[in-house]
């Protein structure tokens, strides 16, 4: 009964394990300590602000997802952000590009 | 002799390659605000009819630097090439970053027109210099790898001259052939790639254009104190966002940082396109390619052109630091390796070596190779055979042919129905069943598959639900306004890795414009710009339209449709309306 975490870049020292290519660490950690991403973050002793895009089996995710038995969840630091800023916190503005106004 | 004056910065090069004469003339008022893409698309809409044959006599190959390019301007040394593409039957501008688009603006020169066709089995190359247009015999380099042919170049012209050629795809007719452009190094490693322009240049006769700017005038600006508020606002973003400054991703990883999250998010295609997600990926990510980089003595990271401060380039080299590439990036990564089954870094490099030798785009050859070995010319995985196959190219041989044209026609051959390719042209690397605005986007604009034409990428892979939900189907506003921007962004001279930081800084796309109206001297608003931007892409639509394409050409091929993508099982069903509704009214 375990969530798989992989830990990106240099996120992956924190994990016991690294995957085959040994550049993904992998920690198997027991679901009874975990309901949300959040919680994962907290056992690994990682920042929000330390981290980037986190995705929840293969799908983009929030730090308030729930998180069941069998879940893979890939967390990537902050140096491997690709996305815009906008998305996670910050007033609006608006951004030419898309046009759209970001959310609070 | 052709003098290139004090009113250079008004000037259009044509070079005749039937007669091999050169004339200058002056920017009609109508183009003398444009640059880059909205240049070379204006003229080719105006100039090239659009039922030509590519290769043909009325086709035209453009060069034009964007409006920025050559000034002090932080990340701002692209060139656009436009023409009919033999590869889709469209309107076609790709771009590159290098030198040789600083040099062509230093000189003066707003744009490079060739025109005319191949008389005889000879190849030309034109030397530019700052009072002399000259003609020389290039015959000597047909048939000859690009490397060898750029140090010879350097060697006979002088290590700094910037050098534009098509290779030996481009000589065979191609319609997967790129014009290449040097890098730093003077190595054949900065592309613009897409849509077979290659094959056109060639089709002319003309196998490079040597570029000298020493004495040239620079370029002439309108109010310098305009230009220099708008470039510090731009550097301000780009050395403050996490994408873009000193030690983000960009820098530290370069364009590779997207493998392992892409992959993670299930949409990096594996094997041509039939997964979105394997174990095996972060075997050739960016943090595996820059630790091994460092570790053989290749340069990482590195500007592509002077002036770029963002430096997501690098020098990838064999082991033991040895037979310098030049940049792996992200697309060419993925094309020549997960989209292959190859996931190997130097299986992949030397992959990239051989595009780069024989002049070939890396996407497009990595569709094309994903569909050959779908159709049983080799196994998925088999990177030997893969390096072996660009041998076939390099003889001409008839296999070689059918590689050199693409993913569309090497389908045809091998009888395979799963083909990557919008207007004929290869998808890059992001499988749109779980990115629904990117596959808006390919099947859209005016290029065809082209994820850089409206990056819908970035803002719609966050799905923290309402309209940016990379599942949601309404993204037909989505592409049209990162459409048009774009299009701006191309004809600006700025890279287009500037977007990461002014989208989250609009102080930082206000330095873009600012800089724009202190080299020309109008007084855009960034409202203007974006709406320069729209007319450009519906002037290429128009053309598009006229070379006999309609909204059934919008559309991402069937299997995209009935093939559910793992491991989201996804399909693309984004409704045909709202494809349309991109450039409806």
């Amino acid at each position: 009964m375990t969530v798989q975490v992989r830990l990106f870049g240099n996120l992956k020292g924190k994990a016991p394990k690294l995957d085959d290519s040994g550049y993904v660490g992998i920690v198997e950690m027991p679901i009874d300590d975990i309901e949300t991403i959040n919680d994962i973050l907290g056992i690994l002793k990682v920042d929000e602000m330390e981290t980037s895009h986190i995705f929840l089996n293969h799908e983009y995710t929030e730090l308030s997802s729930s998180v069941k038995d069998g879940d893979k969840v890939g967390i990537f630091p902050r140096d491997m952000a690709l996305l815009y800023r906008w998305y996670f916190k910050g007033g609006i503005k608006r951004s030419y590009a898309t046009g759209e106004k970001a959310r609070k | 002799m052709i003098t290139l004056g004090e009113k250079v910065a008004t000037k259009i090069l044509r070079l005749d390659m039937t007669e091999l004469k050169a004339t200058m003339e002056d920017v009609p008022d109508k183009w003398k605000n444009l640059g880059g893409r909205g240049l070379t698309s204006s003229i080719v809409a105006e100039e090239v009819p659009a039922d030509c044959h590519p290769l043909g006599p009325n086709n035209k190959l453009v060069l034009a630097p964007g409006i920025v390019t050559g000034t002090k301007a932080p990340t701002s040394g692209r060139l656009s090439v436009g023409g009919k593409s033999p590869l889709t039957g469209g309107i076609k501008e790709a771009n590159a970053g290098t030198s040789f688009a600083q040099k062509v603006a230093r000189l003066g020169l707003k744009a490079i027109v060739v025109e005319g066709h191949r008389k005889k089995d000879d190849y030309f190359m034109v030397n530019i210099l700052k009072d002399e247009i000259e003609f020389h015999d290039a015959t000597i380099w047909s048939n000859m790898g690009l490397y060898k042919a750029y140090d010879d170049i350097r060697a006979r012209f002088g290590v700094d001259v910037g050098i534009c050629a098509c290779g030996i795809a481009g000589e065979m007719g191609g319609a997967g052939a790129g014009v290449a452009f040097n890098d730093p190094e003077g190595m054949p490693s900065r592309y613009a790639g897409r849509g077979g322009l290659g094959a056109v240049m060639a089709a002319r006769g003309l196998k490079f254009i040597v570029i000298d700017d020493s004495g040239g005038p620079g370029v002439k600006m309108a109010d310098e104190e305009v230009f220099k508020i708008g470039t510090k606002k731009l550097t301000n973003a780009l050395t403050s966002h996490d994408i873009t400054k000193k030690g983000g991703t960009l820098n530290t990883y370069g364009t590779s940082a997207l493998v392992n999250v892409i992959n993670e998010a299930g949409a990096l295609p594996h094997r041509n396109f039939s997964a979105g997600y394997d174990d095996m990926a972060p075997m050739v990510s960016g943090e595996k390619k820059a630790e091994v980089i460092k570790a053989r003595g290749g340069e990482r990271p590195h500007a592509c052109s002077p002036g770029c401060i963002i430096r997501c380039s690098e020098v990838w080299v064999k082991q033991g630091g040895v037979d310098p590439v030049g940049v792996l990036e992200y697309e060419s990564v993925w094309a020549l390796g997960p989209n292959c089954g190859i996931y190997d870094l130097d299986d992949v490099g030397e992959l990239n070596r051989a595009c780069n030798d024989l002049g070939l785009d890396t996407i497009e050859m990595g569709d094309t190779m994903g569909v050959a070995m779908e159709g049983g010319l080799a196994d998925f995985g088999d990177g030997k055979k893969a390096i072996k196959l660009m041998k076939e190219i390099e003889n001409k041989t008839a296999t070689g042919r059918l590689l050199a044209n693409g993913c569309a026609f090497a389908g045809q051959a091998f009888g395979v129905h799963r083909v990557p390719a919008v207007k004929g042209q290869g998808l890059p690397a992001y499988d749109p069943r779980p990115i629904k605005g990117i596959g808006v986007t390919y099947a859209t604009t005016p290029m065809g598959a082209d994820h850089t034409a409206g990056y819908a990428i970035a803002p719609e892979i966050l799905g923290v639900g309402g309209k940016l939900d990379p599942l949601d189907k309404k993204k037909g506003q989505l592409s049209r306004n990162f459409q048009n921007y774009t299009a701006f962004i191309d004809s600006s001279g700025y890279c287009l890795f500037t977007t990461f930081a002014t989208v989250d800084i609009p102080e930082g796309f206000d330095g873009i414009v600012e800089s724009c109206n202190g080299v020309l001297g109008t007084k855009w608003s960034a409202d203007d710009a974006i709406a320069l931007g729209s007319k450009i892409v519906l002037l290429e639509r128009d053309f598009n339209i006229r070379a006999g394409f309609s909204n059934e050409d919008d559309r991402l091929p069937e299997f995209f449709r009935i093939e559910p993508l793992p491991p989201s099982n996804e399909v693309y069903d984004v409704p045909d309306e709202e494809l349309d509704s991109v450039f409806g009214k």
